[in-house]
């Protein structure tokens, strides 16, 4: 929880259905010095099974609240600032059947202008074993409004352990040449100190 | 340049007119327009995003006058309606011609505003191609944008087809084909496979069904579209049938077989909107499939139709294989694997 005075930015997880967004939430939670507290739950209701959350909090947003499903992680990133990261439901190409779902897409877009920081995440490993057709076309949108946007925009190349992944990266920084390049493996932990380095001192 | 993101599009989001894609292409659009023409635009801006964005110098679009509000809303449809009709794969020929009439509906409007002679547009139109190419699905967005632009009083499709038509008895088919003008007045009636309606010989009621409808699309032209659809060579013949025919529908359409690759991203887009995707293998795989069985998929035999088949059959075979799991991932369920798309191939193939 917060003391009165502290100031919360809002940071965005953001991408294609399956690119990996979850997992790396559930890693920046792992390796953000996590020690003890409250059991957290992950997306859907599944529980996680062994995580302990004591100044971070992740909730989970629950169907009567109005907003199925999302999860928010906030980090202390320095003094008094937290980050909210919002991880929101993949942004399909085209409209999803399920109204809460949509509703969940929105807000994801209407945050995308307001929020501090985007975390773009893209599959790497499915680009680099497919090539350009491993990227959707919200991805090339999505970095597009990023780029044009300029400081606070991280892409991140997400599945770092898998076999393709290198080369996706190395596709993703020539097509893209982000500024903010962040190639994370949420099973091993590779980059996330990068992320979290990212969240709390942003360019 | 930063604008707030457009609140008519995070409706659409939300309401299923618009996919978050789509949303963001749009949005994109509009920075980059913004940036071109500062001048022209005002934007509003609200803490939670919401945004309009409009052209004080005149009404919106060049849109039929009415209040400002009125103009703001048509021109929010018309923006959603073309982006729906890009999102579609391949079909550039088309979507350029739609343009085409979409930009002469503004700018005679514009014309009669600043008190010059306007053309009055006939709408008729003939789509050519082969099954599963489109042509239904862009006359249902066609007619949404005329109705949009105000051309249209309801933008609706009517779609019928000889049996529709025709009738048993003298008489009868020029009641039923009035009954299908009357349905349609203020949208599309669209006529598949229409040279059918010439096919009977000289004594056939065809031939007073198309005398009835060339009839009823000159009496109706400004408050009706008709599109005549079939295959390219059969609809050259039908043009042939009838004298009228080929000066009252002056807009001709083609919609080509799509390429091996649009029918690969056209399964993409299936399966993503089902919240699937495949397996890297199961894309090098269907690649390959397109590729060199281009034939299969093509001309009679159904273009995107037939991917669809292939794709909702994989989804089948994937939910068979899934089954025999006890707790299958998220990640397992969203997966369409090389084998499932095997195995669906071969289904089909039966």
């Amino acid at each position: 929880m917060h003391g009165r005075g502290d100031s919360v930015r809002e940071g965005l997880l953001i991408g294609a259905p399956g690119a990996g967004k979850t997992a790396v939430l559930d890693a920046l939670r792992r390796w953000s010095q996590a020690g003890r507290g409250h059991p957290i739950r992950h997306r859907r209701g599944q529980r996680a099974a062994t995580s302990l959350l004591p100044v971070h909090r992740l909730r989970e947003h629950r169907p009567e609240e109005g907003n199925t499903p999302s999860s928010e992680l906030v980090l202390p990133v320095g003094g008094y600032r937290h980050l909210r990261i919002w991880e929101v439901p993949g942004l399909a190409e085209a409209p999803l059947p399920e109204q809460p779902l949509r509703r969940q897409q929105s807000r994801a877009l209407a945050l995308l202008v307001g929020s501090a920081l985007i975390l773009h995440v893209v599959d790497a490993n499915r680009v680099g074993e497919i090539g350009v057709e491993g990227l959707t076309d919200t991805d090339r949108h999505l970095a597009a409004v990023g780029l044009r946007r300029g400081p606070g925009y991280a892409l991140l190349a997400a599945k770092l352990d898998r076999p393709w992944a290198h080369r996706g990266v190395r596709l993703l920084e020539e097509w893209f040449r982000p500024p903010v390049l962040l190639p994370v493996s949420a099973h091993t932990g590779l980059g996330v100190r990068g992320i979290l380095t990212f969240l709390r001192h942003p360019r | 340049m930063s604008l707030a993101f457009p609140s008519d599009l995070l409706q659409q989001v939300e309401s299923g007119t618009l996919s978050p894609g789509d949303a963001l292409r749009v949005y994109r659009e509009r920075l980059q327009s913004a940036e071109v023409h500062p001048g022209n635009r005002e934007v509003r801006s609200t803490r939670t995003g919401a945004t309009a964005v409009h052209s004080p110098s005149r009404g919106a679009a060049g849109l039929p006058a009415g209040t400002a509000e009125e103009a703001e809303e048509r021109a929010r449809q018309v923006a959603a309606i073309e982006a729906e009709l890009q999102s579609l794969v391949g079909l550039n020929g088309v979507k350029r011609t739609v343009r085409e009439i979409a930009a002469m509906a503004r700018v005679q409007e514009l014309r009669r505003q600043h008190g010059l002679h306007a053309e009055s547009m006939t709408l008729h139109m003939v789509f050519t191609g082969h099954p599963g190419t489109g042509k239904t699905t862009v006359a249902r967005i066609l007619g949404r944008l005329l109705h949009a632009l105000g051309l249209l009083a309801r933008g609706h499709l009517v779609e019928v087809e000889r049996a529709d038509l025709v009738g048993e008895y003298i008489g009868h088919t020029a009641q039923r084909t009035r009954d299908a003008i009357q349905r349609a007045l203020g949208g599309v009636l669209f006529i598949d496979e229409a040279y059918s309606l010439a096919r009977g010989g000289e004594k056939d009621f065809g031939k007073e069904a198309i005398d009835c409808l060339v009839k009823g699309a000159e009496d109706h032209r400004q408050e009706l579209m008709v599109i005549l659809a079939g295959y390219p060579g059969e609809m050259e013949w039908f043009l042939m049938q009838n004298p009228g025919l080929r000066s009252r529908f002056p807009v001709r359409v083609h919609f080509p077989d799509f390429t091996a690759g649009e029918l690969g991203r056209i399964a993409a887009q299936m399966l993503q909107q089902r919240q699937y995707r495949l397996s890297p293998e199961a894309v090098l795989y269907l690649r390959e499939r397109l590729a060199h069985n281009t034939g299969r998929f093509r001309a009679e035999a159904g273009n995107a139709r037939a991917v669809r088949n292939v794709v909702e059959r994989a989804l089948r075979c994937q939910a068979l294989r899934l089954l025999g799991r006890p707790q299958p991932t998220r990640e397992e369920l969203m997966l369409v694997s090389r084998a499932d798309l095997e195995e669906a191939f071969r289904l089909c193939a039966r």
